[in-house]
C-alpha cells in the first residue's frame, strides 16, 4: 500500500453558518420502507430534503457544515480515538474541517441513542488509490425502536436486541443491485477498492464468492492488513477495505455469512447481499 | 448454466449398487436424524456419501490434494431443490451453488461441481437454498486441500496430521418443525458443536499429538455464533493460514472464528501434555457466552493401547439392506428409530431376529446402550 504522510485530521466546532463557502449536509428525519418494514429515519442528506440513504462525505472535499434539521440536538464523532465530540444544536450548524489521513476511512456518527437506533451514520473516506471505489455501509434495524424514538421517547436498552431488517447503504436486498455504490461492476483484471464501514450494534462478517480479497485496512483486526480472505469480519464500529482483483467474469454474490442478516423481516433471501458483476 | 442430467439413482438405489460408483457420490436428503448428547433425535437434513446411504452431521469431509481437478457428484433424492455451494474455493459462477447465479439441483436430479482446487487449505461447503433454514438443519461439511509433502502450503511447515474441527449450532425448535420456522431474524441457536458433537460426546473428538512434529488444526465455522477459541500456551498455538491463504505465522493464545471463515492452527505440546482448548460460542448480536466446549488434546505417549477395547462397539446388522428380518452377532440392548426419529424398538435384539417385513422402506438409525451410532437399510 503506497501510503503517504500520514496529517492529523482536524474537527473544529463552529455555530456560526458558513455554508457560503463550504459543502453542506443535513441532518433530516423522515421515513423509510425497508423490507416490508416501515421504519423512522435520520440521514445525512445533500439538502434539507429527506433522503433514504446517508450521504457518504469525502474528506477531500471538506470542510463540511452539518445543518441539524432534527428536533433535538445531536453529538457527532469520527471513528478515530480520541477525537472530541461536536454539537449539533437543533436547528443550527456546525463546522467539520476535515483533513483525513490519506488510505483511510472512517465513520462519522450521532453518539445519542436517537441519532444511533435512527441510522444517523455515515462513512466519511479519504483518498485512496485511483481505482474505482465501492462503499458499502452496514447497518440493522429495530423497526419498534425506530417509532419509539421518533416519537422522542427512550428504548429500554435491557429489553433484548433483535433487529429485522439489515441493510447495506441503507437499501435490503434486491435493492442493493440498484445502487451502483453497492453493486460492484468491473471487467477481467481489473481492480476496484470497497470502504465497508459497520455502523451497527452488532458484528458482522462478509463471504465474497468467486474471489479473495486483500484486506487494505481493518480497523479492529489490524494485524490483518495485507492478508487475502474471502469472508471478512467487520466488528460494529469497525471500518475496512478491501482490494479485489478480478480474474473471471460472471455474477457472484457477496453477502453476510450470519445468515440472519441475509433475510428482510426474517424471510430469506434479502438483507446484507449484493453482487459482484465482472464482465469479460 | 449447466444442463442437469437425470439419472436413474433412486432413492433405493443409493442402498444397492452406488458402491461401485467411482468417483463417490455425494447426495441431499432431510430425513436424517442426529442424537445430541441427552440422547434427543434431532430431524436434520443434510449430505451423505451414497456408499452409505445416510447423512451425517456435519456431512462427509471433502479432501483434495492440491492441484487436483475436482469433479464432485452429487445427487439429490430429496423432495426438495439442494445446491452445494463450495465455500472459498473460487469457483467460476456454473459451479458456485448459487440458485439465481448457477443453478438448483431439483428432486430427483444429479449433476457435477467442476473446480481445480489451486490452493492448499480449509473450505466449506453448503447448501445454498434457503441458506438460513438449510444451513442450520445440517446441510453444509468441510472440503480439505492437502499437499502430498505434508506441508500446510508450499514452502510452509510440515504437519504430521491435519486435524478437521468443524464448529456449528443450531436452534432445535427450527429441526424440529423446518416448515413453521419463519421468521429468521430472531433464530437464536441452543445446541453448539464441534464436529457435530456436544459435551462428553466430544471424548470422541479426542486429539492425540506428538512433540516431533506438530499437528495441524483445521478450524472452520458453519455457526450462527461467533467461535472464540482459547488455546493454553502449553499447546504451542501458532497460527499460519486463514480462508485457504498463508498469512504471516504468529503465536496466538486466543482465536475469533466467525462464520464461515476458516483457520489453520499448528499446535505442538510437549511429551507428556494432557489438556486441551475451550471453545465458546458467543451469539452474534448481544455476544452473550451461550456454550462452551471443550476439545481434549493428550500427547501421544498417554495413548493406552487397550482404548479402543474399551469402547461399546456400534451394532452390526445384518443383512443390510434387509426385507424381512435383521440381526446382529452379539446380543445387545438397542432402540431403532426411522428417519422421522419415532421409535421403533427398543429392546435386547441378538439371537432372535427383528422382523422389519411391516417397516416402510427407509434408513433406520440404532444405537446400542453405552454404544456408537449404526445404521440400516429396509427395503421390500
Amino acid at each position: 500500500m503506497g501510503a503517504r504522510p500520514l496529517t492529523l485530521m482536524l474537527i473544529s466546532l463552529s455555530v456560526k453558518l458558513t455554508a457560503a463557502q463550504v459543502d453542506s449536509v443535513w441532518i433530516v428525519p423522515g421515513g423509510v420502507v425497508l423490507g416490508g418494514d416501515t421504519i423512522a429515519a435520520l440521514r445525512f442528506c445533500d439538502s434539507p430534503q429527506f433522503q433514504a440513504q446517508n450521504e457518504t462525505l469525502e474528506a477531500w472535499l471538506g470542510p463540511w457544515v452539518v445543518v441539524n434539521g432534527d428536533s433535538v440536538d445531536h453529538v457527532l464523532q469520527m471513528s478515530e480515538e480520541g477525537e472530541p465530540p461536536i454539537l449539533v444544536p437543533a436547528g443550527g450548524s456546525s463546522t467539520l474541517n476535515m483533513a483525513m489521513p490519506s488510505n483511510s476511512t472512517h465513520r462519522l456518527r450521532s453518539l445519542t441513542q436517537r441519532g444511533d437506533l435512527l441510522g444517523l451514520e455515515t462513512m466519511v473516506r479519504g483518498e485512496w488509490e485511483d481505482f474505482p471505489h465501492y462503499e458499502w455501509n452496514l447497518n440493522e434495524w429495530d423497526p419498534s425502536a425506530t417509532w419509539s424514538l421518533a416519537a422522542l421517547e427512550e428504548v429500554d436498552e435491557t429489553e433484548p436486541y433483535v433487529p429485522r431488517q439489515f441493510t447495506i447503504n441503507d437499501l435490503n436486498f434486491p435493492l442493493t443491485l440498484e445502487d451502483s455504490t453497492a453493486h460492484v461492476q468491473t471487467s477481467v483484471g481489473d481492480v476496484v477498492l470497497i470502504s465497508i464501514a459497520n455502523h451497527g450494534r452488532m458484528d458482522q462478517v462478509l463471504h465474497f464468492h468467486g474471489f479473495h480479497v486483500e484486506i487494505l485496512q481493518a480497523s479492529a483486526h489490524e494485524n490483518r492488513v495485507g492478508w487475502s480472505k474471502d469472508t471478512v469480519p467487520v466488528k460494529k464500529g469497525e471500518c475496512v477495505v478491501v482490494k479485489l482483483e478480478t480474474n473471471q467474469s460472471g455474477e457472484y454474490p457477496v453477502h453476510a455469512h450470519n445468515l440472519v442478516a441475509v433475510t428482510n423481516a426474517g424471510f430469506y433471501p434479502g438483507g446484507m447481499i449484493t453482487i459482484i458483476t465482472v464482465e469479460p | 448454466m449447466k444442463v442437469l442430467c437425470v439419472t436413474c439413482l433412486t432413492f433405493l438405489g443409493i442402498s444397492f449398487g452406488h458402491a461401485q460408483l467411482s468417483p463417490p457420490v455425494l447426495f441431499s436428503e432431510m430425513n436424517g436424524i442426529h442424537f445430541l448428547e441427552d440422547g434427543t433425535a434431532l430431524p436434520i437434513w443434510g449430505y451423505g456419501w451414497t456408499t452409505d446411504g445416510f447423512i451425517t452431521l456435519p456431512g462427509p469431509l471433502l479432501h483434495y490434494q492440491e492441484g487436483d481437478d475436482v469433479v464432485l457428484a452429487f445427487h439429490n433424492p430429496s423432495p426438495e431443490s439442494h445446491t452445494i455451494h463450495l465455500h472459498g474455493l473460487d469457483v467460476d459462477q456454473a459451479n458456485d451453488g448459487v440458485p439465481s447465479t448457477s443453478f438448483y439441483v431439483a428432486s430427483g436430479e444429479s449433476t457435477t461441481y467442476e473446480f481445480v482446487a489451486t490452493h492448499p487449505g480449509t473450505f466449506l461447503y453448503h447448501c445454498h437454498v434457503t441458506t438460513t433454514l438449510h444451513l442450520t438443519m445440517g446441510m453444509y461439511g468441510m472440503v480439505l486441500v492437502t499437499r502430498s509433502d505434508g506441508a500446510i502450503f508450499e514452502n510452509g511447515p510440515v504437519v504430521n496430521q491435519d486435524v478437521p474441527l468443524l464448529f456449528s449450532d443450531l436452534e432445535m425448535a427450527t429441526n424440529l418443525d423446518p416448515v413453521g420456522s419463519f421468521p429468521f431474524h430472531d433464530m437464536r441457536p441452543d445446541v453448539f458443536m464441534v464436529n457435530g458433537k456436544s459435551g462428553s460426546q466430544l471424548e470422541e473428538e479426542l486429539i492425540w499429538t506428538s512433540p516431533e512434529a506438530p499437528t495441524a488444526l483445521r478450524l472452520a465455522s458453519a455457526a450462527y455464533s461467533r467461535i472464540r477459541c482459547s488455546f493454553p500456551s502449553e499447546l504451542n498455538a501458532q497460527l499460519w493460514m486463514s480462508d485457504g491463504r498463508a498469512v504471516p505465522a504468529e503465536a496466538i493464545d486466543s482465536l475469533d472464528i466467525y462464520p464461515g471463515e476458516r483457520f489453520t492452527v499448528l499446535i505442538q505440546p510437549d511429551e507428556g501434555y494432557d489438556g486441551g482448548f475451550h471453545a465458546e460460542f458467543l451469539h452474534m448480536i448481544d455476544d452473550q457466552l451461550e456454550s462452551t466446549q471443550w476439545v481434549q488434546v493428550k500427547d501421544n505417549s498417554l495413548h493406552p493401547s487397550n482404548l479402543i477395547s474399551l469402547q461399546e462397539p456400534s451394532v452390526d446388522w445384518y443383512p443390510n439392506p434387509a426385507s424381512d428380518f435383521i440381526q446382529t452377532e452379539v446380543e445387545r440392548n438397542c432402540k431403532v428409530w426411522d428417519s422421522w426419529g419415532r421409535l421403533m424398538f427398543d429392546g435386547l435384539i441378538g439371537a432372535d431376529r427383528l422382523d422389519v417385513s411391516t417397516w416402510p422402506d427407509g434408513v433406520y438409525t440404532s444405537r446400542a446402550a453405552g454404544g456408537k451410532v449404526s445404521r440400516f437399510v429396509v427395503s421390500h
